[in-house]
């Protein structure tokens, strides 16, 4: 095998990397700043950038003002069943409109593509009646049920399977008399890892920060999510910013947890689709 | 499907066999029916209604309280008409040209590079994905602080630097710029991420038959990996296009529901906000969402034509 | 066969969702079943800081049949406009920010005040705001909270560095009109080379100006007088600050402004009674360096909040009787010394916790001045459109600010554009 690599080559792809890491990192890192000083430092000329000692007392603020660990609570519980319907629904879906085809699959799907970007504006008044009428309001059932199947989310399936799943075996399988059902637990789902990986981890995140549909539908603070739970640390006149920034920072802890897990479905492979430099 | 069976047979032997083989169609697509079933049946059930409820609305007049009043095309007239919705029309697309061609290609570049890498591949990964996750609040505060224009981090280094400061907040094209570049360091990472989930889809035979064969790395890349990206490229170029089109939180960020100085930085889903919950009139909002949405049509429905043309 | 252990997975993944679905439901379901105890549940929405929680409380003491259940909300507006379009779950208390003008069309959504008895108490509030909760039409729809009177913030060492008044006394006689203070502006500018200037922006001379009319951009018979005297000498009064160079360019809400009142850039602002807080968390390193003092051209009203009673409230007798004892004036002079909650009631204005030597404005009692200034302001009307036709206004003074439009220009694009607005 040869290395193609020269060392300048090398070097160029080191620094870019590096760059967009600072560059990605750098608002992060200040996050956390504001996080460990106190509101008025952040304030401050010239800016204050490094981490200060006052983690522990902006922590402190946020649980005498919210419920932090009952939302936290809440949140996990609602992203996680609505990730692991969402991964089931969509890659069968988006698996059966890539590999298969049926009458009407291609006008389906496109009618399914124009209705990612159909408008909702006043759909949310509508939305609220229609969970008032079917008595879910102060449940999680609306945070749940609509969006446990989306079309981006078959979408996104649909184009991974066309070159991940091989034909091939979806034929085989089939010739060998398994059910649908089975060809997508046996042939789809191991090639669709990288995928599910990745939609698995929008999915959490999507749900995790979704904040104006929880607000409408939630009164109860004992239910709120945590993104309602800490919009009430804001203030109409002024918010001490620290205390919301070491809120915001531990409500993002939980997804770098998941990003952890998701993420090794496409990096657990390190031979596949890699070319050696 | 069933016409294999119809090419050697009489009358009466074609009438059973297309009962037979349409029983058994029947029972072929059932599964697939049910399996795509779901989507289709929350949206009917949840999204249907809202959805012609919007249409509904487009027609009145509402404040999201009392009576509708029966407008009829006034609301479509208005906008139509309206110099600032074109401006925010134009701005759109301004800032998707600015940001998206940049930030899809950059994700590329980086998604390759890095699959590339055999330590330490998480930490890189996580780091590019931070600003998806960092929270609204937190970029309004850091974002907002960076492109300052007097005393923010960005001109104090210009100045140091002995460069002209940039009027990033009030200046028609460093308002653009400003959002481009959010949009480019939120989204990159995120497409870097899609990318690499699909560079995984690609078995390493492919490329050590073409190394074999002599091929280097632009070859390949070229010749192997670009072709069998394609759909997940156009998977990032349409819902770019969409998510581009309907860019709303980073110039609410930046410049609150205006759009600043001017209507610079001001967006069609961000003028849609401004005129329907900003300032309550929700009939006047759903007409706007109707325009935005047939423009997002016709420029996804270009953009994936474009996508499948470059298939030879 | 693989197929068992699969079909055993699939099994256990199905059984799992369900019992996690049936959880959520489980757990949501089991807040239904409260209110069974016979005492009168009232639900109040408010949003952080408007209320002292506190006060908040205590209401289940003072009234013992009465169990106050009270949601702090944010993105208010949003939620409140969706609940009571969806009649569902609608709050018999809503807390309402300044902007309760937009709600008069929808008057028949609130409990007319006077039909349960407000008009007794008429005499302890401030009549000016009082007044702000009456519709066009006589209803009271909602009950003053707290106000926003407006003074001069000013940095002392500043103004004695640059050789103009700097004790309070001094400088209310000096400056006693808007020309007043621009001319003291330009002075300040001179004395400083520029490093320090009187000014903000320009747009915080003209919504400061306009605080103080008592004429807005309607006549409640819906008139339209938005290009009437007060707007045009605002205008006129924010556009030579530009054309003056006065201005420091930096807009409020933003850190830009902050660091400027950090470093002496701005060296004044007129401003109500709630950005004493912002100021004090902003720049604690300038403290005892301001001080108050009455503002030019007179006092005015910035903010301020009220309270209201839907009609859908199945107890609007007792809800009032919260609201009467929430804002009370001993309760009001209880939310001021929490949380700087500025009172509404005259009586509250003598009360000896608001008046204080306080140490950020050099020991400066500010809270006479607030209180002086609030009792002077003019009754004015503000109508539902108001926002349509002051937004255009405030957006092309930013373009006369920043980018050199042309006064009379924008002043006609102005104009204009807020008519094209009120037609949709």
């Amino acid at each position: 095998m040869q290395d193609y690599s020269t060392r300048t080559q090398r070097w160029i792809m080191h620094i870019l990397l590096g760059l967009g890491l600072l560059v990605s990192v750098f608002p992060f890192y200040w996050l956390i700043v504001m996080a460990t000083n106190s509101t008025s430092d952040i304030y401050s000329t010239p800016p204050k950038l490094f981490f200060g000692g006052q983690l522990w007392t902006n922590i402190s603020h946020v649980f005498q003002n919210i419920d932090f660990f009952a939302s936290l609570g809440n949140t996990i519980l609602v992203a996680v069943t609505v990730t692991v319907l969402m991964l089931f629904f969509c890659s069968l879906a988006g698996f059966t409109f890539a590999k298969f085809t049926f009458p009407g699959r291609d006008a389906l799907f496109l009618i399914l593509l124009a209705t990612m970007i159909l408008p909702s504006a006043g759909a949310l008044v509508a939305s609220f009646v229609i969970m008032a009428d079917l008595g879910w309001i102060g449940t999680f059932l609306p945070l749940i049920v609509p969006g446990m199947v989306t079309a981006f989310g078959i979408f996104w399936i649909r184009q991974y399977s066309l070159s991940a799943v091989p034909t091939e075996l979806v034929d085989a399988a089939r010739i060998d008399g398994c059910n649908h059902l089975l060809i997508y637990w046996n042939v789809a789902v191991p090639a669709l890892r990288p995928a599910l990986g990745f939609l698995g981890i929008l999915t959490f995140i999507n749900v995790w920060n979704d904040y104006l549909w929880p607000l409408i539908i939630l009164n109860d603070p004992k239910l709120f999510t945590l993104q309602v739970a800490l919009a009430t640390l804001n203030g109409i006149y002024g918010t001490d910013y620290s205390m919301v920034m070491a809120g915001t920072l531990m409500a993002t802890i939980p997804l770098i947890v998941i990003f952890f897990f998701g993420a090794r479905q496409f990096i657990a492979n390190i031979s596949a689709g890699a070319l050696k430099f | 499907m069933s016409s294999l069976v119809q090419s050697t047979s009489t009358p009466e032997n074609t009438t059973i066999r297309k009962a037979v083989v349409q029983k058994s169609n029947w029972r072929k697509y059932l599964p697939l029916y049910l399996s795509i079933a779901p989507y289709f049946l929350i949206f009917l059930v949840f999204n249907l209604t809202p959805t012609l409820f919007s249409l509904y609305l487009s027609f009145n007049k509402w404040d999201g309280i009392g009576r509708m009043t029966f407008t009829g095309f006034n609301n479509f007239y208005f906008v139509l008409t309206d110099p600032i919705f074109g401006k925010a029309v134009l701005n759109t697309f301004e800032i998707w040209i600015m940001s998206t061609i940049p930030m899809l290609f950059l994700a590329l570049v980086l998604a390759f590079l890095l699959n590339q890498r055999r330590h330490s591949k998480f930490a890189y990964q996580l780091c590019y994905f931070l600003p998806n996750i960092t929270s609204t609040v937190a970029i309004t505060l850091i974002f907002g602080s960076l492109f300052a224009p007097q005393y923010g981090l960005i001109n104090t280094t210009l100045s140091v630097m002995h460069l002209p400061t940039v009027q990033w907040l009030q200046d028609a094209w460093p308002m653009k710029w400003a959002v481009a570049l959010m949009v480019i360091w939120r989204w990159t990472g995120y497409n870097a991420l899609v990318y690499m989930a699909g560079l995984q889809s690609i078995p390493t035979e492919y490329y050590e038959a073409a190394r074999i064969d002599g091929a280097n790395t632009t070859d390949i890349f070229f010749n192997i990996t670009l072709p069998l990206l394609r759909p997940v490229i156009l998977f990032t170029v349409i819902s770019s296009s969409i998510g581009g089109l309907a860019l709303f939180t980073e110039p609410q960020v930046l410049f609150t529901n205006n759009g600043g100085t001017g209507n610079e930085g001001l967006t069609m889903v961000l003028y849609q906000y401004w005129q329907s919950f900003a300032s309550h009139h929700f009939g006047f909002g759903a007409a706007v969402s109707w325009v935005i949405f047939f423009i997002m049509l016709a420029f996804t429905f270009m953009n994936w034509k474009i996508v499948q043309a470059t298939e030879r | 066969m693989r197929n068992i252990k699969q079909k055993n997975t699939l099994w256990y993944a199905s059984l799992s969702i369900f019992c996690l679905f049936s959880f959520s439901m489980l757990l949501s379901a089991c807040e239904q079943a409260q209110n069974n105890d016979g005492k009168i549940h009232l639900k109040l929405w408010y949003w952080n800081r408007s209320i002292d929680d506190g006060l908040i409380n205590a209401v289940s003491k003072q009234f013992p049949n009465i169990v106050l259940e009270a949601d702090k909300i944010n993105d208010y507006d949003n939620k409140v406009r969706t609940t009571l379009a969806g009649h569902y779950g609608v709050p018999d208390i809503l807390g309402i920010n300044t902007n309760v003008a937009p709600f008069f069309p929808d008057e028949d959504q609130f409990v007319d005040l006077k039909t349960l008895g407000a008009e007794e108490l008429h005499s302890q509030y401030l009549d000016w705001k009082w007044n702000l909760g009456m519709t066009p039409s006589g209803r009271m729809i909602a009950f003053p909270m707290d106000t926003g009177p407006t003074a001069l913030f000013y940095r002392a060492d500043i103004f004695k560095q640059a050789g103009l008044p700097y004790e309070p006394d001094a400088v209310a006689n000096s400056l006693k009109t808007w020309d007043d203070y621009i001319q003291a502006g330009v002075k300040l500018k001179n004395a400083t080379g520029g490093k320090s200037m009187m000014f903000d922006t320009a747009t915080t001379i003209y919504t400061q100006m306009m605080a103080q009319s008592s004429k807005q951009y309607f006549d409640p018979s819906g008139k339209f007088i938005g290009d009437q005297a007060q707007v045009k000498n605002a205008w006129n009064e924010a556009t030579k600050v530009v054309q003056m160079g006065l201005s420091a360019k930096l807009q409020m809400w933003t850190t830009d402004w902050n660091k400027g009142i950090v470093n002496g850039l701005t060296a004044s602002f007129v401003g109500a009674a709630w950005m004493k807080q912002i100021l004090q968390e902003t720049a604690p390193a300038t403290a005892g360096k301001w001080r108050v003092t009455y503002a030019p051209g007179g006092a005015g009203n910035s903010g301020g909040s009220f309270l209201a009673i839907t009609k859908a409230s199945q107890h609007p007798k007792e809800a009032f009787e919260v609201i009467k004892w929430l804002q009370s004036p001993e309760n009001q002079v209880v939310g001021y010394t929490n949380i700087q909650l500025f009172p509404s009631t005259i009586s509250a204005f003598s009360a000896p916790q608001l008046h204080q030597a306080e140490a950020f404005y050099g020991g400066e009692d500010t809270t006479k001045i607030f209180a002086q200034s609030a009792t002077q302001i003019p009754r004015y009307y503000m109508g539902p459109d108001d926002g349509t036709v002051s937004g255009p206004i405030t957006d092309q003074l930013a373009l006369v600010e920043f980018q050199h439009k042309i006064p009379d220009q924008a002043w006609t694009d102005a104009i204009q554009r807020g008519q094209r607005e009120l037609l949709r």
